[in-house]
């Protein structure tokens, strides 16, 4: 087994740096779909009024 | 079943859904550093030392993705009993939250086990193992909804996915108790609860976090997967008439 070192400050501040990544991840994520799909509708919307005009 | 039949309407549900998305996870973050900060600072412990302080976001991170994996069970049972639209959207959305949340407590968890049982994995282990089968039925989830040809099979596909899931719920829970572990026993809300409070507040505010954060996300994602079938059925219906 690999001796330990038994100054644990690394060992805990890797367990916080990865949760504040990954969630900061989850949010980015989350956010830039929802950023994505209002454009998607805004499009499509924009579309639809543009074909009604025309006809 | 009145506020379900209430949000069966999307429109209802995205004029209600706005703020309280943006809102749940603003208050996710500020109560998640709120208790990271307050972790920081408590006394060490006089058994497990400084490690003690890898529990305030390992342990949060596990309960949250119980409790994810929980609200998709229920979801997908409303969705594959009643058929209801937005409960299908519910369990899609919440299943990349829950996934991070256990990749969160999986990787975590193994630091910890590495600083204190001297191992970074143990697969004989069955807390360690019935997590990680938890993750891999987020991923199965995720990618049953990718791979079905239509929104229909796949909400009914993944439905039955997560109900099946749902028996490693227990096992995850109960395998301190059933299996010899490594792993140690449930130490909050127990009979033999002998945590501090100097550790349980910091572990219920980072709780409380994760959990506004989870409803926050889950709400963003609902209303992104709302607005783009909507967007697709403009298109769909635009293609139609040219």
């Amino acid at each position: 087994m690999t001796p330990i070192d038994t100054d644990y400050s690394a060992y805990v501040f890797a367990t916080y740096g990865i949760a504040l990544v990954a969630l900061a991840a989850a949010f980015g994520w989350s956010a830039l779909r929802l950023i994505t799909a209002r454009r998607k509708l805004d499009e499509a919307e924009r579309a639809e009024t543009d074909g009604s005009a025309e006809t | 079943m009145a506020v379900m039949s209430f949000f069966a309407n999307p429109h209802r549900f995205m004029a209600a859904s706005k703020w309280p998305a943006w809102g749940f996870t603003l208050l996710g973050a500020a109560l998640i550093a709120f208790g990271v900060w307050k972790g920081l600072i408590a006394p060490e412990d006089h058994q497990q030392d400084e490690r003690a302080r890898m529990m305030f976001v390992h342990v949060p991170a596990m309960w949250l993705s119980l409790f994810a994996y929980a609200f998709m069970v229920g979801a997908s049972f409303i969705s594959f009993v009643w058929r209801h639209a937005i409960a299908d959207v519910a369990a899609k959305s919440a299943a990349p939250i829950g996934a991070v949340f256990t990749a969160i407590g999986l990787m975590t968890g193994s630091i910890w086990g590495y600083t204190t049982w001297g191992t970074w994995w143990e697969w004989g282990d069955a807390r360690l193992v019935s997590v990680l089968v938890l993750f891999f039925i987020y991923l199965g989830y995720i990618a049953v909804w990718q791979a079905m040809e239509t929104p229909q099979k796949a909400a009914r596909a993944a439905s039955i996915l997560c109900l099946i899931g749902a028996v490693n719920i227990p096992i995850i829970h109960f395998s301190v108790e059933w299996f010899a572990v490594l792993h140690q026993q449930s130490t909050f809300m127990t009979t033999d609860d002998r945590a501090t409070a100097e550790f349980k507040i910091p572990m219920y505010i980072s709780a409380l976090g994760y959990l506004a954060l989870f409803g926050g996300l889950t709400l963003m994602n609902m209303r992104a997967e709302i607005l783009r079938t909507r967007a697709e059925m403009l298109m769909q219906r635009r293609q139609a008439a040219d």
